[in-house]
């Protein structure tokens, strides 16, 4: 640092300095560390102190709700009590005695209404409960047999999970009667919810389900014939080995995301390797074995498609493979199909399109480096008499390393994180790659949280194949200034 | 233009990886001279240097230039101009904008820098080369163009890093009595180093020799040339054969020195007892074929003889294998070196010194790289 | 020799394999039929052309022009300019600031910035704008031009970083020393000798930023909210159920056009140098 503030000054050294952690923590580190944040936090869902409060707050409702029918309750008792419902009188006066000494009834009538009087309501008094007093939604609700939510769905209950006594608020028994019970469950909720809400408070927020949702593996609802044709496919032959697709007392399971980051990778190793194959006699013949009068026009025409914009050169495919585009055309012109073959339903185009916009990522940086070998280094070698293969085995290989390292990861890079491709040439007509999975989880689901775990699941598998490829190959960071 | 003097006082370097480049240094170069700094690369010297003109702080010690402590002083505020190992001349600029590239930054108006400019460059006789690029100049016109560059902003002291080590031997030559007669004409002070013995000595008031950090010896180019105080003073500066041996017995100011090929008497300068080991220096160029009474005398064989212009070099080898160097002014081969058998030399010739590291040997240096 | 004469003929039809798309493209951009086509000839046409500055009342009348927002395009085409405008000098100053770091800066920390400053290079471009969009969000900033901006500038900084670290790797670090010891203040060692030495390389840089902040399409989708580019806008047409409109088409000419005017420029201006020498 010394150093630094020697050569630039204090002014120019803090500007660098500055610049550079802005760089580092404002637009790498810190949105990485967001998004690791936002994978850890599950995706929102109603807690059980929430679910015993929702309880408690519906209890509470019933209860004023109730109390704007006990004065009709006895009222209505007065009025037809003798003629229409007579076997409810002693229940709406016991109700209005308890509500006078509501200290003692409870515990004597928990017991003793529900046999007593279910015997009794269900037969003669179906309709006339109604004339009670309405339905009340809150009434209904307040019942401490409450449905938990769980991500694994299995079915917990809230009396069952926390030890509460089974209650709920009975529309049979009279209003007083009613409200002492939902005094009870309102009670006996707030309580619960005060104290599960001190024990979630001191819960991290924290878990890894998003993650666990990204390997879990997904019911596909198949024919059985389907299931047949499908078991033979190669790929799903692959996936099974792999783990990554299973069967399960007869039903096909597959692990959806696994699939589609294992697929992406391999094209995308695919393309890597294709596009090493072709480029490298180019990059030899533009680099090393042609004149200089040439060399120009030669990297004129390479650079001008490298130049153009990604998404024209992405759009110049269409006009090939539409159902009206060239190939189509000329496969029914020379009788060979009737009908046009959907490309843009096969992955193979684009896999091919993706190689044709990448392919010049690798040819540029081994080219850069192929050039930089003294021309004199191929004489010598060819006068030692050294044959064409062990004269690129032997010198321009290892001279051009660093190069076709660099190349192979932007090209592999490029690939992995292709988006616009598929998005432009398959129309959603087929199997997502993994860029276009993230983007559906983040912006097309609720799920956006998962869609972070995608993404930082990805940038990590990603890395850690090119950590090992430069391992394998011996190259440093460094290498990537150098193949400038 | 008045040269400045410069002291160092205790400096230790230590760079920030750990190193330990220079350990704590007295170092005092009087005003006006052409001093030297002479040691094989890798010893410190450009630390040394670098230290003086403001790029690196030393970790412990004083700088003084005319007398003033130049601690946190950086490098465009000291009265001393660099002239870099690889020039540094600057690429886009014209040969006399780079020259007056140090009045620019001083403010000086355009017109009077670029007559200093054309000034300066007519005392390095660059004067109709002013509108080139430096890369379209020879390698000594480049040298000359740093030097001007570096005078423009009339330092006091002059720091010059191995300057003409990518010169051919001609040109290097001729560039040192150049350096020589501006350093006179200028009267600034000179700070020279270099691990060309030959330049050093040749150019220089007083020499410095270091090794690995340290200055071992500060002198007159002939005082330390011929009353060299260590081994590695001895072997570094000048050709030398050398005996390992004992000493045996000690009059004033001489001693009996007891080696593999006989005992010899030498100076010993550095006061060794009777019994400490000691390596005897003796020089080519007083190896005579025909030994005098008193001389001491080595029995030999004749190996072979190298031709050097003015010299020859005869390479002859002890009973013991040793190989010993004789250096005569070339008699046009009157003398047949097949018939020597016997070599001598004289008590103040050879000079007994503690034992201690060598410079390394031209075979040494080959291994080495 | 007849090594060299398949290496020759293979080198064509890579050429040819590369140009051939493109000049499909061309071909289709004149002819009068959407979507684009090469196989049915329905008279030549300049109308994919003329769509960006015909008179209202004439596209009105054309059944394909018509459903498309012209405004909307500008408007896009407009907002990537803008972009660029920033993304291009933010990303030459972070790139700047990165070479020298790492370049002039020696310490144990350096192995690790070059490891952070060139991740975004080597993440995948999804990735970079889905973070900055759930960064800036998390900050209060909504999605829109500005995320845009920070989630390019993310990774094209990395370019002119590389670009210019070869360069001054080339530069011996002499020469700032130099300027120092002769008087010059850090600044003006800066402004009047460092820079100087770089500027071809932050042209050539500004360039490929430009460029790069152009085309981007991978990145800014994610980041992008409610706003839109020029890349995005053009994306959008794809998902059209009828096939892309042949103005797609006339774009890409002029892109082709464009960089081969320039590549060519830049190409004689290479030769005419390397005679002078
Ligand atoms: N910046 C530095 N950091 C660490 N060690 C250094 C640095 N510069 C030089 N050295 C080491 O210090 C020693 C002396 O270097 P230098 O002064 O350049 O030697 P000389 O000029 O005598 O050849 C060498 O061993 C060199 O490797
Ligand atoms: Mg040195």
């Amino acid at each position: 640092m010394s150093q630094l503030l020697r050569t630039y000054g204090k002014l120019l050294t803090s500007v660098f300095l500055a610049a550079v952690l802005f760089w580092a923590l404002m637009l790498i580190l810190l949105p990485q560390a967001t998004i690791l944040e936002r994978a850890l936090i599950a995706p929102k869902r109603t807690l059980d102190s929430s679910a015993a409060q929702t309880l408690s707050r519906d209890a509470a409702t019933c209860m004023a709700v109730l109390k704007t029918h006990e004065k009709d309750d006895t009222k209505t008792a007065v009025d037809n009590g003798g003629l229409a419902i007579p076997s409810m009188n002693p229940g709406g006066a016991s109700g209005g005695s308890a509500a006078s000494n509501g200290g003692l009834a409870v515990p004597s009538m928990g017991g003793m209404a529900v046999p007593s009087m279910g015997g009794m309501a269900v037969p003669s008094m179906g309709g006339s409960a109604g004339a009670v007093r309405p339905y009340i939604l809150q009434c209904d609700r307040a019942n401490t047999h409450k449905q938990l939510s769980r991500r694994s769905g299995e079915p917990a209950f809230l009396d069952t999970a926390y030890g509460l006594a089974a209650m709920k608020v009975d529309d049979k028994a009279p209003i007083a009667e009613q409200m002492r019970q939902a005094e009870t469950i309102r009670d006996a909720a707030q309580k619960l919810a005060d104290k599960l809400r001190i024990d979630e408070a001191s819960q991290s927020r924290f878990s890894t389900d998003n993650f666990r949702t990204m390997i879990a593996a997904t019911k596909i609802p198949l024919s059985e014939s389907a299931k047949a044709a499908e078991a033979n496919t190669i790929e799903n032959k692959l996936y099974g080995l792999m783990g990554l697709r299973f069967e399960k007392d007869g039903d096909v399971y597959e692990r959806l995301g696994l699939t589609n980051l294992t697929r992406t990778l391999f094209f995308a190793i695919l393309v890597t390797a294709l596009a090493l194959v072709i480029c490298y006699p180019i990059a030899f013949k533009a680099a090393l074995a042609t004149s200089e009068r040439q060399q120009i026009w030669l990297m004129l025409g390479l650079i001008i498609p490298y130049a153009i914009v990604e998404l024209m050169r992405i759009y110049a495919w269409t006009t090939i493979i539409d159902n009206h585009g060239l190939i189509n055309s000329a496969l029914m012109w020379l009788g060979i199909t009737d009908s046009p073959i959907a490309f843009n339903r096969s992955p193979g185009t684009v896999f091919v399109v993706i190689a044709y916009t990448y392919v010049l990522f690798m040819v540029f940086p081994m080219l850069n480096v192929m050039s930089t070998l003294d021309r004199n280094q191929i004489e010598a070698a060819r006068d030692l008499g050294a044959s064409t293969p062990r004269l690129h085995w032997r010198v321009i290989i290892p001279h051009a390393k660093p190069g076709i390292a660099v190349g192979c990861i932007s090209t592999f890079m490029l690939a992995a994180g292709a988006f616009s491709v598929p998005r432009i040439i398959s129309r959603g007509l087929q199997a997502e790659w993994f860029a276009q999975t993230i983007y559906n989880k983040f912006f097309e689901s609720q799920a956006s949280n998962v869609g972070a775990a995608y993404s930082l699941t990805y940038t990590l598998v990603c890395f850690v194949l090119v950590a090992l490829f430069m391992w394998a190959m011996r190259t440093r960071l460094k290498d990537f200034a150098r193949a400038q | 233009m008045h040269g400045k003097d410069i002291r160092l006082e205790a400096v230790g370097i230590t760079y920030p990886n750990g190193f330990r480049a220079v350990e704590p240094t007295d170092l005092e170069i009087r005003a006006g001279e052409f001093f030297s700094i002479l040691g094989p690369s890798g010893c410190g010297k450009t630390t040394i240097l670098r230290t003086i003109s403001g790029f690196v702080n030393p970790s412990e010690g004083r700088v003084l230039i005319g007398g003033e402590d130049m601690a946190g002083r950086n490098p465009d505020q000291r009265p001393t101009a660099l002239i870099f190992q690889n020039l540094a001349l600057f690429p886009l600029m014209s040969v006399r904008d780079n020259v007056a590239f140090g009045l620019e930054a001083r403010g000086v108006s355009r017109r009077e820098r670029h007559a200093r400019a054309e000034e300066l460059l007519d005392l390095v006789a660059l004067g109709d080369q002013a509108a080139k690029k430096p890369t379209e100049l020879s390698g000594g016109q480049r040298q000359r163009v740093a030097i001007a560059r570096a005078l423009a902003v009339e330092p006091s002291v002059l720091l010059l890093d191995e300057p003409l080590s990518a010169l051919d031997l001609k040109l290097r030559q001729h560039m040192r009595a150049e350096l020589r007669a501006i350093q006179e004409k200028t009267g600034v002070t000179f700070l020279y180093i270099t691990h060309d013995q030959s330049e050093a000595l040749a150019m220089s008031d007083r020499i410095a020799v270091m090794n690995k950090g340290r200055i071992e010896q500060v002198g007159p180019c002939d005082e330390v040339y011929s009353d060299p105080r260590t081994a590695f003073a001895a072997s570094f500066v000048g050709e030398v054969n050398m005996f390992p041996g004992t000493i045996k017995s000690v009059i004033p100011d001489m001693a009996l020195v007891e080696t593999a090929l006989g005992t010899f008497t030498a100076r010993n300068p550095r006061g060794l007892k009777v019994g400490d080991a000691t390596y005897l220096f003796v020089r080519p160029e007083t190896m005579r074929p025909a030994p005098q009474p008193g001389d001491n005398i080595v029995p030999v064989r004749f190996e072979r003889r190298d031709l050097e212009g003015a010299f020859v070099t005869l390479h002859m080898r002890a009973e013991n294998g040793m190989e010993l160097a004789a250096q005569l002014s070339n008699d046009g081969g009157a003398l047949n070196p097949a018939a020597i058998t016997q070599l001598g030399f004289t008590p103040e010739a050879a000079i007994a010194l503690p034992e201690g590291q060598l410079a390394r040997t031209g075979r040494e240096e080959m291994a080495a790289q | 020799m007849k090594s060299d004469r398949i290496l020759s003929i293979y080198t064509l039809a890579f050429l040819a394999f590369m140009f051939a798309p493109l000049l499909l493209m061309i071909v289709a951009s004149f002819n009068n039929i959407s979507p684009p086509s090469v196989t049915e000839w329905h008279g030549f046409t300049t109308k994919w052309y003329r769509f960006f500055w015909m008179p209202d009342s004439q596209l009105a009348a054309d059944p394909v022009l018509r459903t498309l927002d012209r405004g909307r395009f500008i408007g896009c085409f407009g907002n990537s300019m803008f972009v660029a405008g920033i993304v291009v000098p933010l990303s030459l100053l972070l790139g700047l600031a990165g070479a020298i770091m790492l370049t002039r800066w020696s310490s144990k920390a350096n192995g690790l910035l070059w490891w952070v400053l060139l991740s975004p290079i080597l993440a995948p471009g999804v990735v970079l704008g889905l973070s900055a969009l759930v960064f800036w969000a998390r900050l209060g900033v909504g999605a829109g031009l500005y995320t845009i901006i920070m989630a390019q500038v993310t990774f094209i900084a990395g370019y002119p970083m590389l670009v210019l670290m070869a360069r001054l790797q080339r530069q011996p670090i002499e020469l700032e020393e130099a300027a120092r010891d002769l008087g010059a203040s850090p600044l003006r060692s800066f402004l009047r000798i460092t820079l100087p030495f770089l500027a071809p390389a932050l042209f050539s840089s500004a360039v490929v930023a430009f460029l790069a902040s152009m085309e981007n399409y991978n990145t800014t989708m994610f980041a992008k909210g409610g706003s839109c580019t020029f890349a995005t806008e053009i994306g959008a047409m794809a998902r059209n159920p009828n096939g892309h409109p042949p103005v797609i088409n006339a774009v890409g000419t002029a892109i082709i056009v464009i960089t081969v005017a320039a590549a060519l420029a830049h190409a004689l201006m290479k030769r005419r140098e390397e005679k002078a020498k």
